[in-house]
Formats: C-alpha cells, structure tokens, sequence
C-alpha cells in the first residue's frame, strides 16, 4: 500500500453512498408532483374551501415524508448498516434542519397571505413574477438544500423545478389553467421518481439484506 | 482499510463497513478481532430484534496510531520521491 488515503474522497464516498438508494430522488420528485396536483385538487375540491385544499396536500405530503422516513429506517439501513458520520457532518445536517424549518415556515406565510392573489395584482410581467418565484421558491432552496446534503442530482432537479415554474406561465393558452401545473410538474416531477425507482430497484441488488447482522 | 473507513466516522456497524470495504464477512470479522485486541477499535454487539448488531468505533489509540501511521507513510512517500528524482 504505496497510495497516500485520501481520507476526505473516502468519507465523502461513505456519505454519497447512503444516497444510493434514490429515496431522496423519490421525496423530491413527490414534492414537486405535489406542486403540479394543487391546481387539481383546487378544480376538484375547490368548492370546500381552502382549509379542505389545505389538508389534502397536508396529507399528500405527510404520505411522501412517512414513503421517505420508513424507507429510510425499513429499507436502507438494513441493506447499507447504520453509520454515524463526524462533526462535520453533524453540523452541516443540523443547518439544514434549521433552513427546512424556516423554509416551512415561509411557506406557510405565503400561504397565508395568498401571495398568488398579492402577485396577480402587481405590475409586473407574469413571465417575470414566474421567473422570480421559480427561482425564489424553488431552485435557491433546493439548491442550498443540495450544498448542505452534498446531494448533486438535486442540483439538476433544482433548476429543472425553477424552469419548471416559468414554463407553466406558456402552456395555459394551449391546455387551460388547471392542466399546465399539473403537465410541467408532472413530467419533472414524474422522471426524477423514475430516476428514483431506478437508483432504488440497483440499490436493492446490489445491497441485499444480511442475515447474519442487522443495522 | 478498515481503520480509514473508522477514521472518517464517528461510528459505523458491521454492515457498513462490510459494504465499504467489500470484505466477506469471515474477513472482516477475523480483522476486528485483531483490531480489537490489539486496542485500536472498540466493538459494542447488542440484539435488534432478536438479531445481533456489533457497532465499530475506533479508540483513541487507534486514531493516534493511525495519524502516526499516515505521518510515516507520507514521509517515506517524499523520500521515494525524492529517490525517483
């Protein structure tokens, strides 16, 4: 054994590794789905309000999370084993859980104030405000979300979403106003969960399930 | 190998670093005995349901013993150079 360690490409290689899985892939394609479905759930349910709305893409994304999180603890683990990673890590995934946590927040005020209504009134250009919320909304986040999991398709997955948002304000005067959420955030959406699927079925073979140990 | 992979963790189980260093598991095992023994790593095996989990961490002797190992490697590294040139 000539070759120095690289200790920083092996630990780097451990953390990705966890990532293999295409869990991550799946949730983020999930939550992106959620987007195109809440013009939907609006046309079908809109007559029982904006709680009724409110709760079913509650529930939708609570589904997602538990798919994520069991996954996670039922499916991974026990194939890949159960790692504890260094401070420096540990730091990192704590300014995450503080950034997610603000980002819900902000989500939800957004909510509240029905920014939609607010932004329909200004006078800006609606390719503009698509643009600005897109990236705003979407692409920052996820992408500040990607430096700190070291996650690199979500940067891809980022812009895609933002670019995503700005192409929904061109399709309405082809399909209407419900469909083009549902179609631009249906197919991005729809291909990072097959990307998912695809990570996860090779993650399955390749880590099968020990029956000497357990994680 | 398996001392590197422990180095960057805080803590690892078997099955991870079975995974990682692509060891069998008689392999891996015979390693951490020895590790063990000689004082480098700490071993912790418990039940999860009703199946056996070992859980690695490496000691304090073994990250010393392993930075000074990186140390002499990495010296004895630029003397080859040096030889080379």
């Amino acid at each position: 054994m000539t070759e120095s360690i690289d200790l920083k490409s092996l630990e780097e290689k451990a953390y990705r590794s966890v990532f293999n899985d295409g869990l991550w892939d799946i949730f983020i394609g999930m939550l992106i789905l959620n987007l195109g479905m809440g013009p939907l759930f609006d046309f079908f349910f809109g007559s029982l309000g904006y709680l009724a709305i409110f709760i079913i893409i509650l529930v939708w994304n609570t589904i997602t999370l538990l798919i994520f999180i069991l996954g996670k603890k039922y499916i991974t683990i026990p194939r890949i084993g159960y790692v504890k990673f260094g401070p420096k890590r540990k730091s990192k995934q704590l300014k995450l859980k503080i950034f997610l946590i603000g980002v819900f927040f902000v989500n939800l005020l957004l909510f509240v104030l029905n920014i939609a209504d607010i932004i329909e009134y200004s006078q800006m250009q609606p390719l503009l405000i698509a643009l600005f919320l897109g990236f705003g909304i979407l692409t920052i986040p996820f992408c500040i979300i990607a430096y700190f999991l070291d996650f690199t398709r979500l940067y891809y997955y980022a812009f895609s979403a933002g670019l995503g948002f700005f192409l929904t304000e061109l399709l309405p005067p082809i399909v209407g106003e419900y469909l083009d959420d549902f179609i631009i955030f249906g197919v991005i959406g729809g291909i990072i969960i097959l990307i998912g699927l695809y990570y996860f079925i090779s993650f399955l073979k390749k880590y099968p399930l020990s029956k000497r140990e357990v994680s | 190998m398996i001392v590197s992979y422990l180095y960057v963790v805080e803590s690892a189980d078997f099955v991870f670093l079975r995974n990682q260093t692509g060891l069998t598991d008689g392999n891996l095992s015979s390693h951490l005995t020895k590790l063990e023994s000689a004082g480098y790593i700490d071993i912790e095996k418990k039940f999860k349901a009703k199946k056996p989990q070992t859980l690695l961490k490496l000691s304090e002797n073994g990250r010393k013993a392993f930075e000074l190992y990186q140390k002499k490697m990495e010296q004895w590294r630029k003397k080859m150079e040096q030889w080379g040139k």
